[in-house]
């Protein structure tokens, strides 16, 4: 290995001052922010786990921890599951290709709050769009009402909005999977599904799993789709852990709580990711080589 | 005794005009290009827009200072204002706090006014009611100046009540509910009308039906009514309206401006908002029914009663802002006699008495005299105290449980209760 001399060191200094700044420092700051009691203005001192303590009591904690859960599993899978599927179709070759890959990336130009409140109004259970025919079928959504409805809306949305990412990976991968490989399973009698679970599967699965870690990290910390749906109501039984650090740190102005709840996502989220990641890494390249 | 010479007074003028022209020079280096103000949409429409026009147009002209409004929603306004608040230096010069969140904790990150009081006052003080004054201030120091109070009465569409051969609102509230399903239906273009709307996460209209029956949530002096038989009646009547599909069946996810959306297109018959909405509600720009909404108080156990909740806003200066003495001087221009009429106009509700009287708004505002009234009988529905979001919440919490059926109304009043005691201050 490589060692890096003080030259290397001094110019790669920048970055790292760079990334020190911007997010140990401040990573660093809520970390002791989660130790004290802290309000606008004023921080009485430290307290030592008292925030930690009193939020794992607390039982609104724990739905917006398992709701989250929830959500993450639901929104990631199944946005990957389309994400795939639909590249799949494209790569094999759709009319007005650009036009429709065009098409698929918008909802990710699309900001989250516009985003909602159209979702929000095409589902108004009067005047919706959406809503309307779907009640008419006898399946309406009570989403504002029941608390499940809301967070599988909360998710459609979610998925909607942040699959262009997950399909731009996907898609990308398949084209760069060489065309060899599916000419000679062709010799071989493969089938198609045996073609894409042999060879595309295996080829682009370390993409997918950089799509896959992406949006777990991301969707964690889902807020705008909650907030501005169902304000983490009723009863705050769509509560999320995002909207929970909002309520305790801005609502509440209780900046310990919400530092510590912050310190908790981070946490559970990295805790979750590795383990989901690492055992997705075994199993995928496992089978894969 | 030296004697006074033509030379010495010479020189003595030269220095007192440098002198001069140095504080000049340095006042104007301090005066600053423009004043940063975070705000309601509503306090800047009121203050620049309307039938009355732009009342900050001559202080803008005479000083040179431009206006930067940033608009917030009502709890990112607080949130906003108390962070820039809490900096070692914010751009806000100018921010707009709501009565119930004056706390003393709050309170003590804005400029004491009094200085600017006694060097600069404000036209005729007295004439701005004394309980607004109070919610500003703290050990007898005033940190807030009163500009808006939001006293709430009930809109009513007059050509929905018509279709259903409804000549007014219920004028007791037992009979509330009466009235409201006589006006749950499907109108003659095919909108579903609902009789009722409001906002899913406040707690306004739980504590006004609640006051109506007689009760409260919590008293001036912080004893929490929740578990008595007033809120108790007032969860039962929302339950009812929401089990009866006589509110809109995602009211619990209505935001306000959903709210007056939903009035200005006949898809509600009546809601519960300040007096000054019915200038938005009966505007051709954007409304279905101009001209056809109506006020009315509402209606409480007896006939006659008035039950009113109301929020006040007051303005406040961050201590950590530049530029103290030119946002005084806004604020106390915005509070003059002649600003407080204009802004009235322009669907502002008045803190200064004598706006009532004003023969311009007499003229303009036919609903003086009701909001005259309605404000002696107003309460703010919860008393300012450091854990009131907390409290709200709660309160929040337990009616969109009792109203969906999750509790009892008996079960939501009891948890209710339970919850506020402990946040009661000592």
């Amino acid at each position: 290995m490589q060692r890096f001399s003080l030259g290397r060191l001094l110019m790669l200094a920048p970055a790292h001052l760079l990334l020190l700044c911007t997010i140990a420092l401040p990573s660093l700051y809520v970390l002791w922010l989660s130790f004290t009691e802290s309000t606008y203005g004023s921080i009485s001192g430290y307290v030592g786990f008292s925030n930690y303590a009193a939020m794992l009591a607390d039982r609104y904690f724990w739905r917006a921890l398992v709701n989250t859960l929830i959500v993450v599993n639901v929104v990631v899978y199944v946005e990957l599951a389309l994400a795939v599927g639909i590249a799949v179709v494209f790569v094999q070759g759709v009319p007005f290709r650009r036009v429709l890959i065009a098409i698929m990336l918008m909802p990710y130009a699309i900001s989250e709050v516009v985003a909602v409140v159209i979702w929000k109004f095409m589902m108004d259970p009067d005047i919706g769009m959406i809503e309307r025919p779907l009640a008419a079928l006898g399946l309406p959504l009570h989403w504002a009402v029941d608390p499940s409805a809301g967070l599988a809306l909360v998710c459609i949305i979610s998925v909607w909005l942040n699959m262009p990412f997950s399909f731009i990976i996907a898609y990308a991968a398949m084209r760069g999977v060489p065309t060899e490989l599916y000419e000679a399973a062709h010799v071989d009698g493969a089938s198609g599904w045996q073609s894409f679970r042999y060879i595309t599967l295996p080829v682009i699965f370390p993409a997918l799993l950089v799509a896959l870690i992406f949006r777990y990290i991301v969707a964690f910390r889902l807020f705008s789709e909650v907030w501005l749906l169902t304000g983490g109501g009723p009863a705050r039984m769509t509560e999320v852990l995002s909207i929970y650090l909002y309520k305790q740190a801005f609502t509440y102005a209780d900046f310990g709580r919400g530092a510590a709840a912050g310190w908790i996502m981070v946490l559970a989220s990295g805790v979750f990711a590795v383990a989901y990641v690492s055992r997705l890494n075994r199993a995928g390249f496992g089978r894969g080589t | 005794m030296r004697a006074i010479t033509r030379r010495g007074v010479l020189l003595g003028a030269t220095g007192v005009a440098a002198a001069g022209g140095l504080a000049l020079r340095v006042h104007a280096a301090d005066k600053p290009g423009k004043l940063t103000i975070l705000a309601h949409r509503v306090h800047q429409l009121v203050c620049t827009e309307g039938p009355a026009g732009d009342a900050t147009k001559p202080w803008r002209e005479q000083n040179g200072i431009a206006l930067e409004w940033v608009t917030l929603d009502l709890n990112a306004i607080r949130d906003r204002l108390m962070r820039e608040a809490s900096l070692s230096h914010t751009d806000i010069n100018v921010g707009f706090l709501l009565n119930t969140a004056a706390v003393p904790e709050a309170l003590a990150l804005f400029e004491p006014l009094d200085p600017f009081m006694q060097a600069t006052p404000i036209e005729d003080p007295d004439d701005i009611s004394a309980g607004f004054m109070q919610a500003f201030a703290y050990k007898g120091v005033q940190y807030g100046m009163p500009f808006r109070q939001a006293v709430n009465a009930l809109h009513w569409n007059a050509a929905l009540f018509n279709e259903r051969g409804v000549e007014a609102p219920a004028n007791t509230i037992d009979s509330f509910l009466d009235v409201a399903r006589k006006l749950s239906f499907t109108n003659k273009d095919g909108t579903r009308v609902y009789a009722f709307a409001a906002e899913g996460d406040n707690y306004t209209v739980m504590v006004t039906m609640a006051r109506a029956y007689g009760g409260d949530l919590i008293t001036e002096d912080y004893r929490v009514l929740a578990d008595q038989p007033g809120m108790i009646e007032a969860l039962k009547l929302l339950r009812a309206m929401y089990q009866e599909k006589l509110v809109p069946p995602n009211i619990t996810a209505m935001s306000q401006n959903d709210l007056i959306g939903a009035m200005q297109q006949g898809q509600v018959a009546m809601e519960q908002f300040p007096f000054g909405r019915t200038v938005l509600f009966n505007d051709p720009k954007s409304s279905k029914y101009p001209g056809q909404f109506k006020l009315a108080m509402f209606p409480g156990k007896n006939l006659g009663d008035v039950v009113s909740t109301a929020e006040f806003w007051g303005m406040v200066i961050p201590k950590t802002a530049a530029a103290k003495d030119w946002s005084w001087s806004l604020m106390r221009d915005l509070v003059s006699k002649q600003n407080t009429v204009m802004e009235t106009i322009n669907g502002n509700g008045p803190v200064r008495v004598s706006a009532y009287s004003a023969p311009e708004i007499v003229r303009q505002i036919p609903y003086a005299a009701m909001e005259a009234q309605a404000l002696k009988a107003a309460r703010v529905p919860m008393p300012a105290f450091a854990k009131a979001a907390q409290a709200k919440d709660i309160c929040v919490e337990e009616m969109q449980a009792a109203m969906l059926g999750m509790k009892t109304p008996e079960q939501a009043g009891k948890s209710m209760a339970q919850r506020l005691r402990p946040l009661m201050p000592a």
